[in-house]
């Protein structure tokens, strides 16, 4: 069921990206991808009934869920934060640089300038 | 010892971060140390389990024939931009880091690991492309890479659920071939978004031609390259060819789009962009018709490639600095210009002579003839734009009011050597075909890759 709901919200994220003109919503809907991904990475090493893969007195049995994917969303959370941070930072200077994040008005402008 | 090549450029990295006007000089110091590490210390077949983690939990870096030549290539022009770029201070600890994350691609044997590196290499082309007042076409950028790097990730992950390891080797043994064309497909797409072949590559335009002087520099020779070495090992070595009749058709198609738009623009950045693409479309088309393992057909292609990257290292260089001026005022630079043009269209006794004519001799051979046909009518077109070009950038008229540019020593100095290593190359060939033929004979050998693995730090 958990995969549905990642491979929806991936089809989410990418009609967002095709379908908005305004680039701070293109930067959300890539998020959601993003998001959509990491859950679907999560749902990977779920097995059901077991336990958080740490070892202690009340889990003398190791019956884990797969860490691994844990570990890499972790990392992909991380790239993930970088590149939105990065995104931003872009989308401030479009706008510093055109007066616009929408796809319709910066070409305007830069038409303008041509 | 291979560690080095990742681990010294990211303390360096790290180092400068407080002392950023010491880039200048760390910036070739450390691109100095790796080629000398890669040429006198470190020799092919090498594996080193990091952590001393076995291959198949843990991460592998390994140098092998294949990836050696790349490498060395890599740093050269990474020593060669550090020479030559009169960067900003700020961007010197980037490009450390570009450095350290290039050979950890080059050297990595694992799937997640890759991941990283590509992201990392990623997040700095953004911050290159973002130069200049060009955040629009970065941010364009930023969303194709998300998107290639979202693609990737989900490939790796299923890579580690078909296989149960992430290990590149482990994975291409344990996994069946279906399996691991689905992850493939993902990857492939990801791979063609980086390597702009048209349409996936639409966000190059732009980002190559206003950018800052760096900005083509880097992303058109290093991380191509790179990119390229990335394609051949997942494809050739452990995955195996993913719908390259689809790859083949698509890359045909964007050479033939490329070199028509590049005939079609006014500026010279937006043509060199154009250019750029038609080389990476050519390879691309070139590795997807010998992807079956014709070692011949891919020794012409890494040819070509190698001829093409340094050829756009020193047009990008050159338009960088100028940004159209006329060569007048910068004859060292209308000298380089000329040669690599000439080697470009495929002039005997050139670099790219032997690069068009082992091409087009591997495609007979291999029965193909579609693509020596489209290479031969984009050969033409290519011709009519650069001596278009030649002839604007030599005779333009300097009397203007323009404010005078001319190529700094160094950029001078690494374009004029680089230009006349495409006529050494042209008069002896064997320099460079000695390692591309050793590349092929090993790309399409995953035994060989899978033993050195298992082999393991021993």
């Amino acid at each position: 069921m958990i995969y549905y709901i990642a491979f929806i919200l991936i089809g989410v994220g990418l009609y967002g990206i095709v379908s908005q003109k305004n680039l701070f919503k293109q930067l959300v809907s890539l998020t959601i991808i993003d998001t959509a991904v990491n859950i679907f990475i999560v749902s990977l090493g779920y097995l059901d009934g077991a336990e958080a893969p740490i070892y202690s007195y009340v889990t003398p049995v190791a019956n884990f869920v797969d860490p691994l994917p844990q570990a890499l969303v972790l990392t992909a959370i991380v790239i993930g934060v970088g590149i939105l941070a990065l995104a931003s930072m872009l989308l401030i200077h479009i706008n510093e640089e055109h007066g616009s994040v929408d796809v319709e008005e910066i070409r305007a402008a830069k038409e303008v300038i041509e | 010892m291979i560690t080095l090549l990742v681990a010294v450029p990211l303390a360096f990295a790290f180092a400068t971060v407080a002392f950023p006007k010491l880039n200048k000089y760390v910036f070739p110091l450390v691109t100095l140390f790796n080629l000398t590490l890669l040429i006198g210390y470190v020799h092919p077949t090498q594996v080193v389990e990091v952590g001393k983690w076995p291959a198949l939990y843990g991460i592998v870096l390994l140098l092998d024939n294949v990836n050696y030549p790349f490498l060395i290539l890599v740093n050269l022009i990474l020593l060669a931009v550090s020479i030559s770029a009169t960067f900003q201070d700020k961007l010197g600890t980037l490009l450390i880091v570009l450095t350290a994350a290039l050979n950890g691609l080059l050297l990595t044997g694992d799937f997640f690991n890759a991941f990283v590196f590509l992201e990392i290499i990623s997040a700095v082309a953004y911050i290159l492309s973002a130069q200049n007042k060009n955040s629009y076409a970065a941010f364009k950028y930023l969303i194709f890479g998300a998107i290639a790097g979202t693609l990737y990730l989900i490939g790796a992950v299923s890579m580690y659920v078909y296989a149960g390891t992430l290990n590149m080797g482990y994975a291409g043994f344990i996994a069946s071939h279906e399996y691991l064309e689905i992850a493939g497909i993902l990857m492939l797409i990801a791979l063609l978004i980086e390597l702009k072949v048209l349409p996936l590559g639409l966000w190059a335009p732009d980002v190559y031609s206003n950018g800052s002087t760096l900005t083509p520099v880097i992303l058109g020779s290093a991380i191509t390259l790179t990119m390229f070495y990335f394609y051949a090992r997942l494809f050739f070595n452990i995955i195996g060819p993913v719908n390259t009749n689809l790859v083949y058709v698509l890359a045909i198609v964007s050479l033939i789009f490329a070199q028509l738009a590049a005939m079609k623009q006014r500026t010279l950045g937006r043509t060199l962009s154009y250019l750029a693409i038609a080389g990476a479309s050519t390879v691309m088309a070139a590795f997807s018709a010998g992807a079956m393992g014709d070692e011949k057909l891919i020794s012409a292609a890494l040819l070509y490639l190698f001829n093409d990257i340094i050829a756009v290292f020193v047009l990008f260089i050159i338009f960088g600095y100028l940004n159209g001026k006329g060569f007048k005022d910068n004859t060292v630079a209308g000298i380089a210009f000329s040669l690599v043009s000439i080697s470009l269209i495929g002039f005997p006794l050139t670099a790219g002579f032997w690069a068009k004519i082992n091409l087009l001799t591997a495609l007979f051979e291999a029965g193909d003839y579609i693509l020596p046909a489209v290479l031969l009518a984009a050969a033409v077109i290519q011709a009519g734009y650069l001596i278009k070009w030649n002839v604007d950038l030599w005779y333009v008229d300097n009397d203007s009011e323009t404010e005078e540019i001319y190529l700094p020593f160094g950029a001078q100095l690494v374009v004029l050597l680089f230009a006349l290593a495409l006529v050494v190359i042209g008069f002896m060939p064997d320099l460079i075909k000695a390692y591309t033929d050793k590349i092929a004979s090993h790309i399409f050998d995953f035994k060989t890759y899978f033993d050195t693995i298992l082999k393991g730090g021993m």
